[in-house]
């Protein structure tokens, strides 16, 4: 069973741009207010939210000054899930970038996610109703 | 209780397959993730697409090839391993294809007719090809029985029927003028199943996917456009998502393959690109899992995925301002472009006359 690996957390932090740095075009300036407005939905209500960036078309400096915006939080992995799938915290808690590519390294989807945690890593009731019975199976030497 | 309900009730679901082959929930979810983005889902709706395609039944799918080429079946299978795609195509039950089958002859359609009959009024026809009915339909006859008989009788107990290609959908190219074969689309003999036509010669796998998905997760067929596609992938031209668009706006365009202006990667409108008359996500989704596109590879979009493209004039002729008009779906931000296109049309039908003129000076000299 392709239970997927986690590798090992990589801990680099980079702060956001210093304030008055102005590296932001309209479009991703658009995108950064967005953002903060989930986060303030987030906040005040825990409500989550996601942003499709992969479906925005964005020049390659374009691109670049949105990463540079949203910088790098303390959290950064990778899982193999049929291709790797890369999860960063940005340098604002709570903003999530998750790139999923195929087998091939093409990024097949790429979002913004506003949450506690990324929903992709949450353990869902289902499976953790399956885990007990399976881990009790396992001490009582069954499996 | 007919043989079909009982069938039906007996098919596992989705999820209880991927759970048999070990995929894991994650796994899984990256699928979904990838197919809402592909279908322009806001992405918090992965769950609930997820979740849908979980509980939906495995889908009994009947494959049935035509007056084609088998670039379609090619193209779709080619992708299918080892991308993320083949997490859906391992879990439908595709109960016939004659040409993936290891069996043939009688064995393969007795299958076909086991399958259908199991699952009568539920399985997804899928048609690659047209149909030719010329001389009562014996240009096009397998096991005995004409191309025609056999769609009707499939069309018969299908719950929807997915056209894969311009041939299933359109004609393509058997249709062609002088179209010797007397070849239709599906829609031309096929009137009371919903038809989804994905069309392209071939058509892009992921786009296959995707409108599978949503069948399968909303149990209906999608927004379609008037030519029957599914408007989340046909919504938009190859011109309005085009990189080169920039080129087309500004007036720059390349004059030859080889000239300045192609290298430097400027608009092929003048070299016959119609991708203001296309709509495909060949743009956005891309070919070969992603890497480019044909105007990416620096030759003009053939319009392969629209009625009619064989009979369009010369592929690299401009597409003339009245098919702008006829389709009236010019944007006002286009409109700017649009001048520059009509006005490049014109430019290249004078450089066209020009030659003409010349060679025939040249020829009565
Ligand atoms: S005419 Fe063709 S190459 Fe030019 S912008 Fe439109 S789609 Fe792109």
């Amino acid at each position: 069973m392709n239970t997927g690996q986690l590798l090992p957390l990589r801990v680099k932090t980079e702060p956001p741009p210093a304030p008055g740095d102005d590296i932001l075009g309209g479009g991703v300036r658009a995108l950064g207010y967005e953002i903060a407005a989930r986060l303030e939905t987030l906040h005040e209500t825990g409500e989550s939210g996601a942003i499709d960036i992969k479906s925005i078309p964005m020049a390659a400096a374009e691109f670049e000054s949105f990463r540079q915006m949203l910088g790098q939080g303390e959290v950064d992995f990778t899982l193999e899930l049929d291709g790797q799938t890369r999860i960063r915290e940005t340098a604002f808690p709570g903003v999530w970038w998750i790139q999923h590519k195929d087998p091939e390294g093409q990024v097949v989807a790429e979002h913004i996610e506003i949450n506690h945690v990324p929903d992709l890593l949450r353990a869902q009731a289902e499976e953790i109703g399956q885990a007990a019975d399976a881990l009790r199976a396992r001490l009582n030497g069954e499996t | 209780m007919t043989q079909s309900d009982n069938n039906r009730s007996s098919q596992p679901t989705i999820g209880q397959v991927l759970d048999e082959r070990g995929v894991s929930r994650r796994r899984f979810m990256k699928f979904c993730t990838a197919m809402a983005s592909l279908m322009a889902m806001p992405p918090m709706m992965t769950s609930a697409l997820a979740q849908n395609l979980r509980q939906a039944r495995r889908p009994s799918v009947i494959y049935m090839p035509f007056q084609e080429c088998t670039g379609c079946l090619e193209s779709l299978t080619r992708s299918f391993s080892p991308s993320i795609e083949n997490l859906l195509f391992d879990t439908i039950s595709l109960d016939y294809n004659h040409t993936l089958f290891a069996a043939a002859g009688t064995a393969a359609e007795a299958a076909r007719h086991e399958a259908m009959e199991a699952n009568w009024g539920e399985y997804i026809l899928i048609v690659d090809g047209s149909i030719p009915q010329g001389a009562g339909g014996v240009y096009g006859t397998s096991a005995g029985e004409s191309f025609v008989d056999q769609l009707r009788h499939a069309a018969d107990g299908a719950a929807a029927i997915l056209c894969v290609g311009t041939c299933a959908s359109f004609g393509g190219i058997p249709y062609a003028n002088p179209n010797p074969t007397g070849a239709v689309p599906v829609s031309e003999i096929i009137h009371d199943r919903p038809i989804i036509n994905v069309s392209g010669c071939p058509p892009i796998p992921a786009v296959m996917t995707g409108t599978i998905v949503h069948y399968l997760t909303t149990g209906g067929v999608p927004d379609l456009d008037k030519y029957g596609r599914p408007s989340v992938f046909y919504g938009q031209s190859i011109h309005d998502r085009c990189y080169r668009r920039r080129f087309y706006d500004e007036g720059k365009f390349a004059k030859s393959f080889d000239d300045e202006g192609a290298r430097n990667g400027w608009c092929l409108y003048e070299l016959g690109c119609r991708g203001p008359t296309t709509y495909n996500a060949c743009a956005t989704v891309k070919w070969n899992e992603g890497t480019s596109f044909p105007i990416e590879s620096g030759h003009g979009c053939i319009g392969c995925s629209e009625p009619n493209f064989w009979d369009q004039g010369g592929f690299y002729e401009p597409v003339t301002s009245k098919l702008f008009e006829d389709r009236g779906q010019i944007g006002g931000a286009a409109a700017a472009g649009v001048a520059l296109g009509a006005a490049s049309a014109y430019a290249a039908s004078r450089r066209k006359k020009k030659r003409s003129e010349t060679a025939g000076e040249e020829e009565s000299s």
